[in-house]
């Protein structure tokens, strides 16, 4: 019976990939992408990680967990495997497996989805797991500790520096992301500051009025949202108040670089705390409200399977499918950011090892189907319209009608008029150009909201995405520039020893000030970028986040090893072998391509040379070949240090495999659970 | 019945990551019935700085 059930799911998900695969020219229904992916899932879930946790990781039903035998009802605290499940979900998700396939649908909707699948079942949901696995058998360490003891010391400071560096360009690009979605339109500017006031009176009454009263206060903050949401449109219809919330990207990238200051530097029960609750609660529904959305209107994919962008001429970013579409999904499919959630505080919460598939595998697919739904709401656009939102300014030219001629040359049909409608319908002055992902993502949840839940909305259902992305993207910005604070903190203590001490507050506001200095930088060189500034940054940030999944993998291939199962190594070396070659080769090529387009270097020289013929401004040409070049020099970075970990592993690796070093891993004693 | 929705209310606290008092003086008293149990007020700041104090991030 059981047997007959996976039959039957296999060949469901088989169905699927077969019409998604023979389906051409003619457009298909997203039930069959989702169809395809859940059935994929599912049976990488039956089978692989049931052999990843039997024979490659020897999972433990009668071995205690570290929740277990520390349990002291703080950190270390015995969850049940459902709850541990939402609360990991709640921890990986973001922004980024929204964004990535957006960006990516400029390739047609079948290589991201491959990508999104395949990728999650056989890379990013073994990589979760292991590290999760690895960690919990090493009492909840660190992704850098377990790098430290297993492989050796330098590569813990390697690590530490690649997370520091991730970090910032991460804020950076999620900060413009913000920035586009919110350059003159008043609606969004108005709601997202008023979740600042929002979240300081829940700070408040969760501290001071009723202390601890964490959900009441949660439930009042999620009403006010909603109505500063409605109030938006009243403020954007207003003549004498629009202007006053109608800013540029300039001061709006100011902007957010003063609150990311303010905030990190404030008491965290007064702001992080309240907006950690609401992005989380907010995400959480948003996500289960996009699935029924789309299990009810099941929209048909209007984009094509494959576009012609694929050779490398999209006007989203540049680069060729191969290697550019495995680093623009970045977090749907593997995330190295994830092992840092899998090594923090996860491990510590786990309350049987046979918990551990579920979580650390489980969650990663459910981040996937995230990504799978982005998808899906992004290629359901019109691809004349897509393109009228993701292609730079620059590009399109500022009006409708030079906008529609130029995606007329790019071989899709859109009218002036649509344009213009779409923008009103939404209570936008206008679309064209808002790079970043997070308005065209926003116009396909608006699409996808109204034909399941009431057709009048589009414009609250608009700004409600905007809202819900900016909400955590500002939540992020808050929480990272204080991890960046601890981590410059601990580097500037080996300098001067005061400069340390994370209880001196000129030493916080110090390191606080360069962290958002340093991100800042990035970002208003991306809001000038006259190819829209996602065109350099996000694949800078794809690179870096797959190189830190390389780090991870890494670590788990010598634990494995380690572990005397060389035999099954290929599980995580399968999957680090395709990061390395698709990260370097994209390195590579931002750095040394000779179309300026993709190229940090060959840009340099391109605008040097404009500068010479008098096409541009000398003082702008020289400030654009300078960031040029820092972020050829931090691409370069990047790979060095993976090459330099990946070195460093194998050595370790060939040490084992030749007998020179024993095969032992540092886990924790043995203690029997007393849960069997 | 109450006891059911008290168990929602406490697995949902557990998924967004927030503080559980009622929680807390249940598993205090299990480890060490001795012990002194924290006020209301005094464990949200514990919770407060173990949850966020050494930097707390979660994924982009």
């Amino acid at each position: 019976m059981r047997a007959l059930l996976w039959i039957g799911i296999s060949l469901a998900g088989a169905l699927a990939w077969g019409v998604i695969a023979l389906n051409r020219g003619e457009s298909i229904s997203a039930a069959w992408l989702i169809l395809a992916a859940v059935g994929t899932y599912l049976v990488g879930f039956r089978f692989y990680s049931r052999f990843l946790a039997r024979k490659v990781l020897g999972i433990d039903a009668r071995r205690a967990t570290p929740a277990e035998r520390l349990n002291n009802g703080r950190d270390f605290v015995p969850t049940t495997r459902y709850v541990l499940f939402g609360h990991h979900f709640a921890a990986i998700a973001g922004a980024g497996p929204l964004v990535g396939p957006v960006l990516a649908a400029q390739f047609g909707y079948l290589p991201s989805t491959l990508w999104i699948v395949f990728g999650v079942v056989l890379g990013g949901a073994v990589q979760d797991f292991v590290i999760l696995f690895a960690s919990m058998r090493r009492d909840g360490k660190s992704l850098g500790q377990m790098a430290k003891e297993e492989i050796g010391p330098i590569t813990g400071l390697f690590a530490m520096m690649a997370i520091l560096a991730i970090m910032i360009i991460l804020l950076a690009v999620l900060a413009l992301v913000v920035t586009n979605a919110l350059k003159d339109s008043p609606w969004g500017v108005f709601s997202i500051l008023c979740t600042i006031p929002i979240a300081l009176g829940m700070g408040i009454w969760m501290r001071v009025i009723r202390p601890g009263r964490t959900v009441e206060a949660t439930v009042g903050g999620v009403a006010l949202l909603i109505l500063a949401l409605v109030g938006g449109r009243y403020v954007a219809e207003s003549p004498a108040l629009a202007p006053l919330f109608t800013h540029g990207g300039v001061t709006i990238a100011w902007g957010l670089m003063i609150y990311g200051f303010g905030a990190s530097v404030l008491p965290v029960w007064l702001l992080l705390a309240p907006r950690d609750y609401l992005s989380t609660f907010m995400k959480i529904g948003t996500v289960v409200l996009l699935a029924v959305g789309i299990l009810i209107v099941m929209p048909p994919l209007q984009m094509p399977a494959l576009t012609k962008f694929v050779d490398g001429t999209g006007p989203v970013f540049a680069g060729k499918l191969f290697p550019f579409a495995f680093i623009t999904i970045a977090c749907g499919a593997i995330s190295g950011f994830h092992a840092l959630v899998a090594s923090g505080t996860t491990p510590k919460m786990i309350r049987r090892e046979t918990d551990a598939p579920v979580i650390g595998y489980g969650g990663m697919l459910t981040e996937s189907f995230v990504a799978i739904m982005a998808l899906c709401a992004a290629t359901a656009l019109d691809p004349g319209v897509y393109f009228s939102i993701n292609a730079p300014l620059g590009a399109l030219g500022g009006t409708v009608e030079s906008a529609a001629e130029q995606i007329r040359q790019w071989g899709f049909v859109v009218t002036p008029d649509q344009l213009t409608g779409l923008a009103t319908s939404v209570g936008e002055a206008s679309l064209l150009g808002r790079v970043g992902g997070a308005p065209s993502l926003a116009v396909g949840m608006a699409h996808i909201f109204s034909g399941a839940f009431g057709q009048q909305l589009m414009g609250l259902w608009y700004h409600f995405a905007i809202m819900f992305e900016a909400l955590f993207i500002l939540t992020t910005l808050d929480a990272g520039t204080r991890v960046g604070r601890f981590m410059l903190q601990e580097f500037l203590g080996h300098i001067w020893q005061p400069l340390g001490r994370t209880s001196w507050y000129p030493s916080n506001l110090l390191a606080s000030g360069i962290v958002v200095i340093a991100w800042g930088y990035f970002l208003i060189q991306g809001v000038l970028d006259p190819l829209g500034g996602i065109n350099s940054l996000w694949p800078l940030f794809g690179i870096s986040n797959q190189l830190l999944a390389a780090v991870a993998l890494c670590v788990g291939t010598t634990i494995i090893i380690k572990m005397g199962k060389a035999r099954y190594a290929w599980v995580t070396l399968g999957p680090l072998a395709w990061l390395l070659s698709v990260t370097l080769t994209a390195g590579w090529q931002k750095v040394f391509a000779s179309d300026p387009r993709l190229g940090f270097l060959a840009h340099a020289r391109d605008t040097a040379a404009r500068i010479a013929s008098g096409a541009v401004d000398p003082a702008i040409g020289a400030r654009m070949i300078f960031n040029d070049r820092v972020d050829a020099a931090l691409a370069a970075i990047f790979m060095t240090v993976v090459v330099a970990l990946l070195l460093v592993s194998v050595r370790e690796w060939v040490a084992v495999a030749r007998g020179r070093k024993p095969a032992a891993v540092k886990e924790a004693a043995y203690v029997e659970t007393a849960y069997a | 019945m109450p006891d059911r929705l008290a168990r929602l209310r406490g697995a949902l606290r557990q998924i967004l990551g927030m503080p559980d008092y009622s929680r807390y003086v249940e598993d205090a008293r299990d480890l060490d019935p001795g012990a002194d149990i924290l006020s209301e007020r005094e464990y949200y700041d514990r919770y407060l700085t173990l949850r966020y104090g050494r930097g707390w991030f979660r994924c982009c």
